[in-house]
């Protein structure tokens, strides 16, 4: 991707949007053994992410991307905002790189955020965080990049992935964070991490399709 | 116990701490546009690596009391106990930048390394060059073959003032970063509670130690060490902290080192220097040289009693950049040893 992207813009916005909305879910799935405020927070990071989409819808992509994640970075700086910045900006540095189809950059940049969330968050997969939705989105794409499967076809498949991966997360037990505190606690609920990312998908999926 | 503090909002605390010390010091420190990063007065210093440090408040003079000639250039205070924000770091990071680079030197911990680690991210995204070396001389907090694991505590004092030496030399980042990994290489620390901290904003004691019980080992924020039990005489403490410490690097007969011995902020001086009698004493017989000692509150943890122990292998340049001078409002060495300028140090 080497040509300003007001496809991008239009998917972050919708994505934000989307989580925005979903403030008081959030905050409630958060608060079964956590501190209740990831919508808040989310919401805080959507209204960096719009105000950043609306002054550089005409940049290139890399920049959107690293300006996204510095924006959340200064408005949502908790631990998942902190996350949520980092996935960006390695995501950024990744899509800089010349290579590929839109799938291919897309796979790319979704495994760098996994890989540079992990590392920064030191959670692994199946520790029941946003990390096991990344994991499941990377697969997906994966999959359908192999399968030669083109960008709207392939984001819902992502999207639906990331989906079952929240559900799934329900019965796992946390392993890490103020929710490993009170493992209990959280069964029965999907991660709130693990939502955003698939609340998030859902909306880019369907700004695609439309 | 019922709080005793001088304060007003226990939720102002930092903030106004900090007022208070810019208020006092305006010839030396200077607040950024966020109230919570302080830089030097004369920051940026043009083609001077920039040296940004952090963490959370409780401890002074670490992190703040440590921005001065000399020394670090800004820092990002967080709450009591409690990381300051990436955005506050790089901020600190811009009002330091000289266009030589920018060194991150602060205590190895979770909050702090994720927030440090995403503010250089941004400065780079920013272009600026971004380094970081941690403290992490707490041989208590994580067992030999783990030291990245542990925590940073009072040796980091050393670390500021020889990456801060080196800086304002000249130095490149890239040999700040040497000669402060080659310092951090040498360096180990443990320490020793009596009673335990009160957080402002919680207004009880952090844990509790009964009278006439001391803690081996525990971290500056109560954190758990590796021993409690009956509080011995001086002489027996030191034995202690020094088996641990010497045991661990190892140090050897015929090695040279600076000593620190530091208080935790209810422990008086006196208390620190008889301790630091043991310390010396048992060097001795071991073999090892003390060749410069600092003795006072170098790391607090807000009236914490207690005291910590931190060894710093020397060689030729460190011993050299040790004895540069260096001024902060907490921190004063004029230069060399002894008498300078006709000014006692």
């Amino acid at each position: 991707m080497s040509s300003a992207s007001p496809g991008l813009a239009r998917s972050l916005a919708a994505a934000a949007d989307a989580v925005a909305s979903s403030a008081a879910e959030l905050n409630r799935l958060d608060g079964f053994a956590g501190d209740g405020d990831l919508g808040i927070t989310m919401s805080a990071a959507a209204r960096a992410l719009k105000e950043v989409l609306d002054l550089n819808e005409q940049a290139l992509p890399e920049k959107l991307l690293a300006a996204c994640g510095a924006a959340i970075a200064r408005h949502a700086p908790s631990t998942s905002g902190t996350l949520v910045a980092t996935g960006l900006l390695r995501a950024a540095k990744v899509v800089a790189e010349p290579g590929g189809d839109d799938v291919e950059i897309l796979t790319g940049a979704f495994r760098a955020a996994q890989e540079g969330i992990q590392a920064r968050g030191k959670a692994a997969v199946g520790d029941r965080t946003m990390v096991d939705g990344l994991q499941a989105v990377c697969t997906s794409l994966q999959t359908s990049s192999s399968a030669g499967l083109k960008m709207p076809e392939a984001l819902q498949a992502a999207a639906e992935a990331a989906s079952r991966a929240a559900d799934a997360t329900a019965e796992m037990v946390p392993r890490i964070g103020r929710a490993s505190w009170v493992p209990d606690r959280a069964r029965g609920h999907p991660d709130a991490g693990c939502a955003v990312l698939a609340i998030a998908l859902q909306a880019v999926a369907e700004t695609a399709g439309s | 116990m019922p709080m005793q503090k001088i304060i007003n909002d226990p939720n102002a605390f930092v903030d106004e701490m900090l007022e208070g010390v810019l208020l006092a010091h305006p010839e030396q420190l200077r607040r950024a546009e966020d109230p919570r990063v302080v830089v030097r007065a004369d920051a940026p210093r043009r083609g001077k690596v920039g040296i940004v440090t952090g963490g959370g408040s409780g401890h002074l003079p670490v992190f703040l009391g440590y921005v001065g000639f000399g020394l670090a250039d800004g820092v990002a205070v967080g709450n009591v106990f409690a990381s300051p924000s990436s955005e506050q770091i790089l901020e600190a990071t811009r009002e330091v930048n000289g266009d030589a680079g920018v060194l991150y030197l602060y205590g190895n911990y979770s909050g702090d390394v994720m927030n440090f680690d995403l503010a250089a991210e941004l400065a780079e995204v920013e272009g600026i060059g971004v380094a970081t070396v941690l403290a992490a001389d707490d041989v208590a907090s994580a067992p030999k073959g783990s030291e990245a694991r542990r925590r940073g505590i009072a040796g980091i004092a050393f670390l500021y003032k020889l990456a801060g030496a080196r800086a304002e030399e000249g130095a490149s980042l890239a040999d700040v970063v040497a000669t402060s990994n080659a310092a951090a290489a040498g360096l180990r620390s443990m320490g020793v509670a009596l009673s335990s901290c009160v957080l402002p904003a919680a207004g009880q004691p952090t844990f509790s130690l009964p009278e006439g019980e001391m803690e081996i080992g525990m971290g500056i924020h109560g954190e758990p060490g590796v021993q409690r039990g009956k509080l011995e005489p001086a002489e027996q403490i030191a034995e202690q902290l020094l088996a641990h410490i010497i045991d661990d690097l190892p140090y050897r007969r015929g090695d040279e080192v600076a000593v620190l011995v530091n208080g935790l902020g209810a422990t008086p001086k006196e208390e620190l220097y008889i301790l630091f009698r043991s310390v010396r004493e048992i060097l001795g017989s071991a073999g090892i040289a003390v060749r410069r000692t600092w003795v006072g509150e170098y790391a607090t943890s807000l009236e914490m009693a207690g005291a910590s122990v931190s060894l710093l292998r020397l060689n030729d340049e460190l011993s050299r950049l040790l004895d540069a001078p260096c001024e902060s409002p907490f921190v004063i060495r004029r230069g060399s040893r002894g008498l300078r300028e006709g000014r006692s140090q």
